[in-house]
């Protein structure tokens, strides 16, 4: 009796501490990589002709900066636009992708769970429109519709709008024409250090409604924000260029935009202001004032490690306890025949 | 008592309030419901399983278990078959077998059957299936644990009389198989027909015909000892709960159109369910008040029983919180494709909803089948073969009859 | 004066009072209303159908409903002879049950709670499709989600057995039975199948049978046809209605008889007389008038 009572208290023992063991263990296990742009698929910044579709990621009230990214050659669906430019994507757990729910891991789990569609209240907001025109709220599903090739595909974070008042895209969706003479990048390093006062708010003309773009400025889009050229973003070198890398930290907010995405953008970290420029990497502003990056700085850390150690944890605890109720199940079994 | 003769008590083998145990598991459902990480819903699995065990009894209804397992099975295959036939174009990713798209006629709601099928397309399939398995069988633990006869025992006292009537049903209900058995003895000896339609009427006609004048005897027995003797309620309480009754079914019609009718105001829906309900709860409790009733050795709640609940109610807990913190991991990402991982909160709710396995006490080593009688030594007259190695009871009736 | 003999043309073993039939009635249509969602759904992302909480919130209320309504029957007290047969016919509905070789919430045997609801009348019908649906669930450990839902179901499947004419009989009788029967099955299976069509056919991509909250009414139950076909639900509704069929023209005027006698030895709706006892003087043995036999007797006579 005593026996069986050590017996069991042992079992016990021995029962709670493997289960206890992967708390431990979780505690020196490195985090998973952060999923994030994959550079291996699209190229940054616009398309720079029509031979391909511009994906435009905002993420508003979320916080970061736009990413835009084009998606080469011809898409089927607006879905397959965006896996093409490289954009991390999380669809619903019921619709598969069918839904979009998160883009570059926003919103996170936290706030949604992505096992059914996401509330009217925070949602992504599918817009499209072609070179030139104006963003238009999307009609159909991401799988439903085929881009043409040349135009824009939008996604903007809708929070806490009604259905009239979902918010476009800040960046207008034209591609620039491309400029023949090169820029000299050393003109435009970035200083990561540049303070957000010297780019006066006035300066900043407001953040235009889609397409109204001030035309006639040939490039809308691309340049760096150098504290010299404050004021004439109008001749700012365009994207995909030689670009240098955009110092999204001195992202000057267009007065409309809640102020919240300029400390969300430095909190964010995925900007590290000093990065070393690299060709390749445009971003710019838009002469609405929106900051927009080509995301090569988001790219995906290396990965691919294997099994990690918590599911390896996982599965031995699963096997502890399906070889423990199986042991029950035969003992009692066999207890039960015994008395019959 | 000391603190180990009281213990030691605790642990001597008894029934578990039933109530108990359908709190464990709907806590535990709660918890499935929260994630669609395969690791912790099977771990969720197989602690369910496990509690099952070592704590279920030996009632045939406890083995039902396995029958809830696979239902789970079918489920999780429903739901992967239907990705795989129903998935033409859906996602891109690994692609596990190519198979050719087969457009079906408009008249078929213009599906394509098939198509490519793809790996994070058919995950997401058995991720959903396996959440909606694993709660389907937590219920099946409740069942598989909590004993009928107990729960009949809780019935509120408005369904008083229903739940005589289905404890009556329950009692019946193998006699009548050994009533059916006895019936077709009887014709074999009179050497009459065994198939066909003639043998089933003139098996299941005398057993309906002997079930109702049972019935009708067992009815007059229940008069005799005093049954339906009911309060007088004056005729306002039964204008109140009528009026109560009405006012809350109508709140509950309007509750389930603001909840399915997006346009309705969200408050709406929010307020008027509830409403409606707690209304119509109040004419229900009004009503029972009518029975006039005392329970033979009432069920009460014990150290173990809420401990049991407690585990299931903070298992569920537990995961809701993490939900709410640090989500990530109950989400595994199908793109890109990502092992799924366990962190610890959840762990530690695995733990806290298996502890029933060794809180609960005991169960009772050999409970008689309900409605059978234990098996009694009657001396058989002649040496006959041995009986077979048929269920206690009906052996043990057997001998007697004979 | 002995009290009128009942008459077992009508028997009513549980009566339904104007009250009791509202209650039900409201009752019924919320019911329906937890059946149909599928159909009715709004699209918008703020309805409950979107967010996949209606099935969850229906499977809480749609027991309480269905408590209320029994609550209410049986609010004029149920007589001991009609909470008896509803037992033992609950117990033989649900030791048929699983003859019918289903699975949890699918397969049911109702050619007994027809013809019990055809003899006992409407609420009756009701009561017992409940009750029985509950022993079986606790026979058989199969109490679920789907239990409230399935009771509901063949409650009402009673129910409509006790409204059918009455003044029918013989031959006719059977033949409107077996067509009842017919139609309570494909019914029943339309509202289970409809049950738990959300739960089993979700095909992403919003094509195929799954359904599409807001799409018109129609396009929703063409879909739901298309989903009963495919996973052959159809064949197992048609299946349970060709027993139903069979069954009730078998075996039908047999059981109807032992049903209907039944009923005539219950007297349910036999008024209850309390009759003054007319005094009985007892009759002894005839009395000599001798003292010793007086003595004798007084000796052996019974207590009285």
């Amino acid at each position: 009796m005593i026996a069986a009572h050590r017996a069991r208290i042992a079992r016990l023992a021995a029962a709670l501490a493997i289960l206890v063991l992967p708390a431990t263990a979780q505690l020196t296990v490195t985090a998973p990589a952060a999923r994030a742009v994959d550079t291996g698929k699209g190229t940054p910044g616009f398309c720079p002709d029509g031979n391909g579709v511009t994906v435009i990621v905002d993420f508003q009230e979320l916080g970061g900066t736009t990413i835009v990214r084009c998606a080469p050659g011809e898409q089927a669906t607006g879905l397959a636009a965006l896996k093409n430019a490289g954009m991390q994507i999380t669809g619903v757990a019921r619709w598969g992708e069918a839904f979009i729910c998160r883009v570059e891991g926003k919103p996170g789990a936290n706030s949604e769970p992505c096992i059914d569609t996401p509330p009217a209240s925070a949602y992504w907001s599918y817009w499209h429109a072609l070179n030139g025109g104006s963003w238009t709220y999307s009609q159909w599903g991401v799988l439903n519709r085929k881009p043409p090739i040349g135009s824009f595909e939008g996604w903007s974070f809708s929070k806490d709008k009604t259905e009239t008042s979902n918010p476009p895209p800040r960046v207008a969706p034209t591609r620039p024409t491309p400029k023949p003479t090169p820029n000299a990048p050393e003109s435009e390093r970035p200083k990561p250090e540049q303070p957000k006062p010297e780019q006066p708010g006035p300066e900043q003309p407001k953040p235009q409604p889609p397409g109204s773009d001030p035309a006639g400025n040939p490039p809308p889009a691309g340049g760096t924000d150098t504290p010299d050229t404050t004021g004439s973003r109008s001749v700012d070198p365009l994207a995909p260029g030689p670009g240098v890398a955009g110092n999204p930290m001195e992202a000057e907010p267009p007065p409309a935009a809640p102020p919240v995405v300029d400390p969300s953008t430095t909190a964010t970290g995925t900007q590290p202001g000093a990065g070393p420029p690299a060709a390749g990497q445009p971003s710019g502003t838009t002469p609405a004032g929106a900051t927009w990056t080509g995301g090569e700085e988001l790219a995906r850390t290396g990965e691919d490690s294997g099994i990690p150690i918590t599911t390896l944890i996982g599965i031995a605890l699963l096997a502890a306890l399906c070889a423990g109720a199986a042991f029950t199940v035969v003992r009692r079994r066999r207890a039960t025949s015994a008395v019959r | 008592m000391t603190v180990a003769a009281r213990f030691a008590a605790g642990r001597l083998p008894r029934t578990v309030h039933p109530g108990a145990w359908w709190l464990w598991a709907l806590g535990l459902a709660t918890a499935a419901s929260r994630t669609t990480n395969p690791l912790l819903l099977a771990l969720i699995l197989a602690v369910a399983g496990y509690v099952v065990a070592n704590r279920r009894s030996d009632a045939p209804w406890a083995l039902a278990f396995r029958m809830y397992l696979f239902l789970g099975l079918f489920i999780i295959m429903m739901r992967v078959l239907f990705r795989i036939l129903f998935g033409a174009g859906a996602a891109s990713g690994h692609v596990l077998l190519d198979l050719p798209e087969l457009p079906l006629p408009a008249w078929a709601a213009g599906i394509h059957l098939f198509g490519p099928v793809v790996l994070e397309h058919v995950l997401g399939g058995f991720y959903d299936g396996l959440r909606l398995a694993t709660m389907i069988v937590c219920l099946g633990a409740a069942n598989a644990l909590a004993s009928p006869k107990r729960m009949l025992k809780a019935v509120p006292a408005a369904l008083y009389e229903v739940g005589a009537a289905v404890v009556v049903a329950l009692s019946v209900a193998p006699q009548l198989v050994e009533s059916v058995q006895r019936v077709r003895r009887a014709r074999r000896l009179r050497g009459g027909a065994q198939r066909g339609m003639r043998a089933l009427r003139s098996i299941a006609i005398p057993v309906l015909q002997d079930a109702l004048d049972r019935s009708l005897a067992l009815a007059a027995a229940m008069d005799s000892r005093g049954y339906g003797r009911n309060r007088h309620l004056p005729r306002s309480i039964r204008l109140l709960t009528g009026m109560l009754t009405l006012v809350g079914l109508i709140g509950v019609c309007v509750g389930v159109y603001a909840l399915l009718d997006g346009s309705a105001p969200r408050y709406l829906g929010a307020t008027m369910l509830p409403g409606g309900i707690v209304i119509a709860g109040i004419g229900f409790v009004l009503t029972g008040r009518r029975i006039d009733r005392s329970v033979y050795l009432p069920d009460r709640w014990r150290s173990a029983e809420f401990a049991v609940a407690g585990c299931g109610v903070g298992a569920g807990a537990l995961v809701h919180l993490t939900s709410r913190i640090d989500a990530g991991n109950l989400y595994p990402s199908l793109s890109p494709l990502a092992w799924p991982e366990l962190a610890p909160l959840p762990v530690l709710a695995l733990v806290v909803g298996v502890l029933p396995a060794w809180l609960a006490p005991p169960p009772l080593p050999d409970t008689p089948r309900f409605g059978a009688t234990a098996p009694v030594p009657v001396p058989s007259v002649q040496p006959g073969p041995a009986p077979r190695p048929a269920a206690t009871g009906s052996a043990g009736k057997e001998r007697s009859v004979r | 004066m002995s009290p009128p003999a009942p008459s077992t043309r009508h028997t009513s073993a549980i009566r339904i009072t104007p009250r009791t039939a509202l209650v039900l009635t409201i009752a019924s249509i919320a019911g329906l209303a937890m059946f149909l969602w599928p159909l009715f759904a709004s699209p918008s992302p703020e309805s409950a159908a979107h967010s996949g909480d209606a099935p969850l919130i229906f499977a809480v209320t749609l027991p309480f409903v269905v408590a209320v309504v029994l609550a209410e029957m049986t609010s004029g007290g149920l007589d001991s002879k009609a909470l008896a047969m509803l037992g033992v016919l609950s117990a033989i509905n649900a030791a048929l049950r699983p003859l019918g070789a289903g699975t949890a919430g699918i397969e049911t045997v109702f050619f007994m709670l027809v013809l019990a609801g055809r003899v006992f009348g409407p609420g009756f019908g009701f009561v017992l499709g409940c009750t029985s649906l509950f022993a079986s669930a606790l026979l058989t450990a199969g109490v679920g989600p789907w239990l409230p839902f399935q009771m509901l179901a063949s409650a009402w499947v009673g129910l409509g057995a006790g409204l059918l004419p009455k003044r029918v009989r013989g031959r006719r009788e059977i033949v409107m039975l077996a067509c009842y029967g017919v139609f309570s099955a494909y019914a029943f299976g339309f509202l289970l199948n409809m049950w738990f069509w959300p739960f089993l056919a979700d095909a992403p991509g919003m094509v195929g049978p799954a359904f599409v909250p807001g799409d018109a009414v129609l396009d929703n139950l063409h879909r739901f046809f298309v989903f009963t076909v495919l996973t052959s639900t159809f064949g197992w509704d048609t299946g349970r209605a060709i027993t139903n069929c069979v069954a009730i023209v078998l075996v039908g005027p047999a059981v109807l008889a032992a049903l209907r006698r039944a009923a005539r030895k219950a007297a349910f709706e036999a008024p209850i007389v309390f009759e003054p006892v007319e005094r009985v003087e007892p009759v002894g043995p005839p009395q000599p008038a001798t003292a010793t036999e007086t003595e004798t007797e007084t000796a052996h006579q019974p207590c009285a």
